[in-house]
């Protein structure tokens, strides 16, 4: 039995033996085979993937965040600041982070005012990036929210542009987006100057993200944007804005502009325009505020009509075709190449000289006149006063207006007659004032200029070019002349409602009847006034322009007080003291 | 018969330089713990205190912006203070203030303004006059 077992023991060993030796050379191969792949993998990590797991590893501890520069300041003339940026402190929720949306919109909400509903919404939305709830907190607000110590809900400061004098000069200034690029006016214009560059921080970070201190750091520095000192003086545009505002509403009209130039430069003092945007209106980007962006006095253009008499004077005189004492039969009618031309207001049949025509504002007047002339030098004359083209102002939007030249295919004969009492042409405000302002500067025409200095006192002064010859120095004063003789005339409107006692001053009102942009078949009146003074050393040209009055009032008798409004304030303003003796009463 | 030398016992002398070498490695032990403690305590100490610096000067930093944007919001506190419309409405309803109607400019007097009186000062000796002096007193001449 034993043996037998034995015998069955050694048969069955090397069998058993032989299996335990591949199982185990299984194992081991397996073993060794997994081994191979993983040295495998850690050479192709290691050695083949290098760079880029390197790459991924820099990543993560080192992190470039962009540094925003500030943008550049806009100032007055006389150095404070009109638009700046100012630093406030968003509310951002991480809502990843928040258990309770409810909660958390519940304990806000008092905050920062809105719904509760909206804002448990928003905070339900589980996003990876976070997600703004309220832009632009007041400082007690923020500190507010920062005892609450909500989870998810954390606080990052951003800046905002802020106009500290409010909506003064809000078109001129422009608008900055929510990504701080200009939209309009000036910020848009000189963005790239105001806007500056972004610079850089490349340094380690913890795992909350923060820079590790003293560890080492690549900071390349933002450069700020440079501030842009305008000509704009800050009383001269407010007294402009608040007068055309009482214009405006007194006469239930549509709107309206100011343009004040100082006529030696051609520096804008003012300009102002209605209806305006308001700056701090939430709204201020939807279509009804966006409709407000443009500047009226570069942007539109409208049929001058009698105000347009001025230049054609100023042109005759250039000419030397005519003196303020020329006299022509005027009967209320004129005949040119088979139309005819009458005066809008009746008078009685007579001689008229070009002083009473330019007074009377007569078409027919202004048609002979300009007959007289003749289209080349008429024309030519206009181009000098930088009429019916763009003057390159700084501003963006400017348009040319329309005034067709003799050369160009769809003009005619008869719109020598009609541009010469200011019809079938238009032009904008800007280009009034700059011709005004030529007049009033012995005829050499300045390019108007809106931006004074970019940068500090150190940095770069613009220069401006030097103006040119529009008219002869002697049909300028020769028409400063007339100009004053009108405003002094106590029997015109201007004289009546113009004149600023102790002063010379010099000016006229003038109005054109247009189709209404809001109805095809009524008609609206624009009222314009041009002036400027003291006529011995002008200091300021005004042009006033209301665009449908509703009130009944004569045009000529609604910008006529403005003109007298602003002109008084300024002439105050610059201690300019009486070139003429002023009686007791202030006559 | 002199016994012979008793010969040291050979594990005693193995175990004499054995434990003189074990003595001088534990010594060597024991100084490099005793230095390296401390010092790995400094490296610790430094380490953590960098730590804490790094964030306190976090904290600073961020604290800085906030006070830079208190100060910006203050200057344009004082620039909307300065506007011209708060102060029109401030002068004509709180003062009964209105805009100047008949300003009157008074010519200032166009003759020459009379010389400053001139300063009593004493004349500082000059060194000639000086040296004049002192020979006059050492001379006795008045």
């Amino acid at each position: 039995m034993s043996g037998r077992h034995r015998q069955t023991d050694v048969a069955e060993v090397p069998a058993s033996s032989a299996t335990r030796r591949i199982r185990l050379s299984i194992i081991a191969a397996i073993i060794g085979g997994l081994a191979l792949v993983l040295v495998g993998r850690l050479a192709f990590i290691q050695l083949v993937m290098h760079d880029h797991y390197r790459g991924m590893a820099t990543e993560e501890h080192w992190r470039q965040t962009a540094v925003p520069p500030r943008r550049g300041d806009l100032l007055d003339t006389t150095g404070l600041p009109l638009a700046t940026t100012v630093t406030y402190e968003s509310v951002y929720a991480s809502t990843s982070e928040i258990r309770s949306p409810s909660v958390t919109a519940a304990a806000l909400t008092p905050i920062i005012g809105g719904d509760p509903t909206a804002l448990t919404t928003l905070l339900s939305k589980k996003r990876t990036a976070p997600t703004l709830v309220q832009r632009w907190l007041a400082e007690d607000k923020a500190n507010e929210i920062k005892k609450l110590a909500l989870d998810g809900i954390f606080l990052q400061l951003e800046p905002k542009r802020v106009y500290p004098q409010g909506a003064l000069g809000a078109q001129i200034l422009g608008v900055v987006g929510v990504d701080n690029n200009g939209l309009s006016g000036l910020e848009l214009r000189y963005d790239r100057d105001l806007a500056g560059k972004e610079g850089s921080v490349v340094a380690e970070r913890d795992t909350g993200g923060s820079a590790i201190a003293f560890s080492p750091q690549l900071y390349q520095a933002p450069i700020d944007g440079e501030a842009l000192t305008l000509t704009i003086d800050r009383y001269i545009q407010w007294v402009a804005e608040r007068e055309l505002t009482a214009a405006v509403k007194a006469h239930q009209a549509r709107g309206g502009s100011v343009v004040v130039v100082e006529p030696r430069t051609g520096a804008i003092l003012a300009s102002a325009s209605l209806p305006t945007l308001n700056p701090d209106d939430p709204d201020l980007y939807s279509a009804h505020q966006v409709a407000l962006y443009g500047i009226p006095a570069v942007s539109r253009a409208l049929e001058p009509g009698t105000i347009f008499n001025v230049f054609t004077v100023a042109s005759a005189l250039d000419a030397g075709e005519v003196t303020p004492q020329t006299t022509f039969y005027n009967d209320g009618t004129l005949s040119y190449v088979g139309v005819t031309i009458t005066d809008a207001k009746p008078h009685a049949p007579g001689p008229m000289t070009v002083l009473q025509s330019l007074a009377f504002s007569s078409n027919v007047g202004a048609s002979w006149i300009g007959t007289k002339i003749g289209a080349y030098r008429y024309y030519q004359s206009l181009s000098r006063l930088q009429l019916g083209r763009q003057t390159g102002v700084d501003l963006p939007g400017e348009v040319d207006g329309l005034l067709r030249m003799p050369t160009d295919l769809d003009w005619s004969a008869i719109d020598l007659a009609t541009n010469s009492s200011g019809v079938g042409l238009s032009v904008t405000p800007i280009q009034l004032a700059a011709a005004t302002a030529a007049i009033a500067n012995d005829g050499i025409s300045a390019k108007p200029f809106i931006v004074r200095q970019i940068g500090s006192l150190a940095s770069t002064q613009l220069n401006r070019p030097e103006g040119g010859a529009a008219i002869r120095p002697e049909a300028a004063r020769a028409l400063t002349g007339m100009l004053q003789a009108i405003v002094d005339d106590q029997t015109t409107i201007e004289g009546r409602l113009a004149h600023v006692p102790g002063y010379a001053l010099a000016g006229k009102a003038g109005s054109a009847v247009i189709p209404d942009s809001t109805s095809s078949t009524q008609t609206s009146a624009v009222a314009t006034f041009v002036g400027f003074g003291p006529t011995e050393r002008p200091r300021f040209a005004i042009v006033v322009q209301i665009e449908a009055a509703r009130d009944g009032v004569s045009p000529d008798e609604i910008t006529a007080p403005v003109f007298n409004a602003i002109a008084r304030q300024i002439l105050n303003y610059y201690q300019i003291p009486p070139s003429r003796p002023v009686a007791a009463n202030g006559t | 018969m002199r016994p012979p030398a008793k010969a040291p016992p050979r594990d005693t002398w193995l175990s004499g330089h054995a434990s003189s070498g074990i003595w001088r490695r534990r010594i060597v032990i024991s100084a490099v713990l005793l230095l390296a403690a401390p010092l790995s305590f400094l490296y610790l100490n430094q380490t953590s205190s960098l730590a804490a610096a790094g964030y306190d000067v976090a904290v600073l930093e961020n604290e800085k912006k906030l006070w830079q944007m208190r100060n910006e919001q203050l200057r344009l506190q004082v620039t909307q203070l300065e506007s011209l419309d708060r102060i029109d409405r401030l002068a004509t309803t709180k003062l009964g203030m209105g805009p100047p109607q008949h300003p009157i400019y008074v010519n200032a007097p166009s003759a020459p303004l009379p010389p400053p009186p001139s300063p009593q000062v004493k004349p500082t000796p000059t060194p000639s006059s000086l040296v004049s002096a002192v020979l006059e007193r050492l001379s006795g001449s008045p």
